[in-house]
């Protein structure tokens, strides 16, 4: 238990630190205001967002009440979103609280990684094992292959060709957009491309390694069938690297979707901050940060504790000897 | 016993692929055993006794071996008698671990780390008897009764990590008994385990055998078991079978030239009776090694090492404060004089290893005295420390891993050289030849690459890499022990030799009491940290008056097939734990003079 706190305390302490570098980051790439207004704007409308905004305020003071806001849940407020010219008056009335901007995409990237990964973690892990359960044969030349392909393959690429393929030619799938199942598929498939590659690797050399030890063969000696020697005795060995790689893969997801969203014009979180960073919508890019590093450090923190449940000498304390 | 075999193995051959074709691993091997019978295979490495049992179970094909010819016929319970050369996977699978029952090596591997006892041990009933898990924990709790462990209620909720070898091994047992198999295959049970805990597991199998009438295939490359467990013996080297015959007739009078060198290689316990040096072993076929002089110690001492303490500190908590000891050893004091061999000799955890690395320096001993040829080891600078590691060497245990695989041979043994700056240029690869002669190894070698070798040879290797900065003294942690026996008594004579021609000490690390008898002048046995007993070799072998020492001596298996093995195995004691809470001071460690140079511990682990 004490671990437990500790580890949360830690990530606790890194999303800290990230909230911190980039609101420093963001004020040292010049005026905020003249940013986000663009060199053609008039003073008037340069002094008006920079009260409204509080950024007349010394630096120091900003800060603590940025920190202050996230502690309450008040992550500052947009001016820019939906907005392409900014009126000089009356900002307080087209301000959004930029919190609910980013959480309302939150669904979408979730859908998207979701559905990603519950393909790619089966199918690369059955990759992996099969591979693995007979090295040097023509399936394992096969997922050598495939998942090389899908590791190195370019995703905008892939997610353009299958474009062609299935919405354009076919017309089976819509080519982008947000709505039903239909919807999520293409995208799904031209992500989950790279993880299947990286798990069936991983698990692949795991699994390899696991039936080349003892207690294999007393698994065999037993008499316990070969699916189960493999599929059991290795794989559940062979769990924490695969695991692990899970949860890259994921965290790769959560972040690193922005050329697939585009592709597919899905609303998820990486298009938000491509939309946010090119309208330098400073408020709005520190929310989108702040909720993706959550997620990450999130993440990593389940496949921490994951590796406890995974192996009883981690968890029952034992160091060996 | 009926005459019928249970299992007849006839003309066997096994092959395994390489790039230079097929490489026969065992060629034309016949035997076969009798219901309720013992057959001992015993052979070195890569002799093919392994193969040949993991062939008869079919799993020779998942290390990518072949049966090219050949049959195995068995007397299956359901089938008749079936050839399991042929047999297909399901009725191989019915066969594995309900009629043949096997154990291994090594304990610590052999078991799943990640599930628990009761599981696996449920695994084999749910296969072949149908069971459900609570039926299966009921029959699992009997057979760890059958095999006499501890608590065992506990164990089927532990998992492998959470206990010892030999209650792995026991374990290990129950497992390949849980369908009561005719024939119990055990590879190498007891050579993972210490000797005291080697002898309960022989007594026990040879106890469940009687009990449960199992005919036992026992696979060994010691000569010392297979007089303690054999009924019939069959000599396997290099893939053949050399002889076959009754126990007593392969001891008391083998026929083959190999048998007797693995006989006479055998350093056997109490041959060094009334002796007072150290002799060389026979070794067949090289007479030049076995030099019949003996060396006699001076009375100048070269190392002293006075109340040697080492602790390992565990931490824990938020702070990371130290809350408890390993107390590693305790209180360690000895004298080794010029040209004298002492052996540390004990189980794995008595803390031999860790008293030779902390007089070397390779660790820091937590306090305590070490005195080289006057010179206060611990109390140097690292500078001056360095140039006084050129006295004092140190060879390994495994040979595989303690030379680096990515360099020459030549270049191996001169780095010593070098670092020191004893020669310069060409005069460097003359001393390395002078090295590899003096080691008997060819001076071509030198060229080689430590892959090119078998582990006798890289020990040669190890010891010439020793040698090659002149030392005084030499710890020798375990150096013989991966060897097989033949090259053991090699290894054991060349160290003996370099002692007389150039006067080295040894340090002589080891937990074989047969070896340490044939190469000590004196003998400090340890146990829990400390030494329980110090004194010359007659002293300890013949007269020893610790109890632990006794038990050591006892649980050794000797050639002498009339001794009953199970009559040696109510040794097991219980062993405590050596790690106690910060602050504590153990006792001040109380020694007897028994007479002159022997003593004995008499305040603390009697």
């Amino acid at each position: 238990m004490a671990y437990v706190i500790k580890r949360i305390c830690n990530s606790l302490l890194i999303l800290f630190i990230t909230i911190s570098f980039v609101f420093i980051a963001g004020r040292l790439i010049g005026d905020p205001a003249l940013n986000m207004l663009g060199s053609g704007a008039s003073d008037l409308a340069i002094n008006n967002l920079r009260e409204a905004a509080g950024l007349n305020d010394p630096l120091f003071v900003q800060y603590v009440r940025y920190i202050g806001g996230i502690l309450t849940g008040d992550f500052g407020v947009s001016y820019r979103y939906g907005y392409s010219v900014l009126p000089s008056e009356n900002l307080s009335e087209i301000a959004q609280p930029v919190l609910d901007i980013v959480l309302e995409r939150i669904p979408a990237t979730f859908a998207l990684a979701g559905a990603a990964l519950s393909v790619a973690v089966p199918l690369g892990i059955f990759m992996g094992v099969t591979a693995a359960a007979n090295p040097r044969s023509a399936a394992d030349r096969i997922v050598t292959v495939l998942s090389l392909a899908g590791v190195s393959v370019v995703q905008f690429w892939l997610g353009l060709m299958l474009i062609v393929l299935f919405a354009v030619q076919l017309g089976w799938l819509p080519t982008g957009g947000y709505g039903g199942f239909s919807y999520v598929i293409l995208p799904a498939l031209t992500l989950a491309a790279r993880p299947i590659g990286r798990i069936a690797q991983v698990t692949r050399s795991a699994v390899i390694q696991e039936l080349s030890k003892p207690y294999i063969v007393t698994a065999r000696a037993k008499g316990v069938p070969e699916f189960k020697v493999v599929y059991v005795h290795a794989l559940k060995n062979a769990s924490i690297p695969i695991v692990t790689m899970i949860g890259d893969e994921l965290s790769a997801l959560l972040t690193g979707a922005i050329l697939v969203e585009k592709v597919f014009a899905w609303p998820g979180v990486g298009l938000l901050i491509i939309d946010s960073l090119s309208r330098s919508d400073l408020p709005l890019i520190q929310a989108s940060i702040a909720v993706v590093a959550a997620l990450v450090v999130t993440v990593n923190l389940l496949v921490d504790f994951s590796y406890r449940l995974l192996n009883p000498s981690i968890r029952l304390g034992h160091t060996g000897a | 016993m009926s005459s019928e075999p249970l299992i007849q193995i006839d003309r066997l051959n096994v092959e395994f692929p390489s790039k230079l074709g097929p490489v026969a691993a065992v060629k034309n091997v016949s035997f076969d055993i009798a219901p309720g019978e013992i057959l001992c295979i015993v052979g070195e490495s890569g002799s093919g006794k392994s193969v040949s049992s993991s062939a008869i179970m079919q799993l020779t094909k998942f290390s990518g071996g072949r049966v090219a010819s050949g049959t195995i016929r068995f007397r299956s319970r359901n089938d008749g008698v079936i050839d399991l050369k042929n047999a297909d996977e399901k009725t191989m699978r019915s066969i594995r671990g309900n009629e043949i029952g096997m154990i291994f090596q090594e304990p610590m591997s052999a078991l799943n780390p990640n599930f628990t006892i009761g599981w696996q041990m449920a695994e084999t009933l749910q296969i072949h008897r149908g069971q459900t898990r609570a039926q299966a924990d009921a029959r699992s709790l009997e057979l760890l009764k059958l095999v006499r462990i501890t608590e065992p209620e506990k164990r089927l909720t532990q998992y492998p990590f959470e206990l010892s070898g030999g209650m792995l091994q026991r374990v290990v047992i129950a497992m390949a008994l849980a369908c009561e198999p005719d024939l119990l295959i055990a590879d190498e049970p007891t050579t993972a385990l210490d000797v005291t805990v080697q002898a309960e597991i022989l007594g026990l199998i040879d106890t469940l055998r009687r009990e449960t009438g199992a005919a036992v295939l026992f696979i060994t490359h010691d000569m010392a078991v297979v007089a303690q467990m054999a009924d019939r013996v069959v000599v396997m080297y290099q893939g053949e079978k050399v002889e076959e015959g009754p126990v007593r007739q392969i001891l008391e009078a083998p026929q083959h030239a190999y048998t007797k060198v693995l006989l006479d290689a055998v350093p056997r316990l109490g041959e060094m009776r009334g002796k007072a040096a150290p002799e060389a072993m026979r070794v067949m076929g090289d007479d030049t090694d076995a030099k019949a002089e003996s060396i006699h110690p001076s009375t100048k001492p070269i190392l002293t090492v006075e109340n040697l303490v080492k602790r390992f500190p565990i931490f824990g908590g938020f702070a990371r404060k130290v809350v408890a000891n390993v107390h590693a050893i305790e209180d360690i004091s000895f004298t080794i004089h010029e040209k004298e061999t002492l052996s540390l000799v004990g189980e794995s955890g008595s803390g031999k290893s860790v008293t030779g690395r902390n007089i070397l320096r390779l660790e820091q001993p937590t306090s305590g005295k070490v005195i080289f040829d006057g010179t206060d080891v611990l109390a140097q600078s690292p500078k001056d420390m360095r140039d006084l590691r050129r006295h004092m060497q140190m060879i390994f245990q495994d040979p595989y891993g303690s030379l680096n695989p990515q360099k020459r041979l030549l270049d191996q043994v001169a780095e010593p050289i070098h670092n020191f700056k004893l020669e310069k240029g060409s005069a460097i690869e003359d001393r390395v030849a002078g090295l590899f002669d003096r080691v008997r190894l060819p001076r071509d070698f030198m060229r080689r690459y430590p892959s090119e070798l078998s582990g006798g040879q890289r020990q040669r290797v190890a010891i010439a890499r020793a040698l090659a900065v002149n030392p005084k003294f030499i710890v020798a942690d375990e150096a013989v022990s991966a060897l097989d026996v033949s090259v053991q008594a090699q290894v054991l004579n060349l160290m003996m030799e370099l002692q007389a021609d150039l006067g080295i000490s040894y340090l002589f690390i080891s937990h074989d009491m047969a070896v340490v008898e044939r190469v000590s002048h004196r003998v400090a046995v340890m146990f829990m940290g400390r030494i329980v007993e110090i004194g010359t070799r007659q002293q300890i072998f013949e007269n020893p008056q610790h109890n632990y020492t006794k038990t050591l001596l006892a649980a050794v298996p000797t050639l002498n097939p009339d001794i009953d093995i199970r009559d040696r195995t109510t040794l097991a004691t219980k062993i405590p734990s050596p790690i106690h809470l910060a602050g504590y001071a153990p006792p001040k460690l109380v020694y007897q003079e028994v007479s002159e140079g022997h003593s004995v511990l008499i305040n603390d682990l009697q």
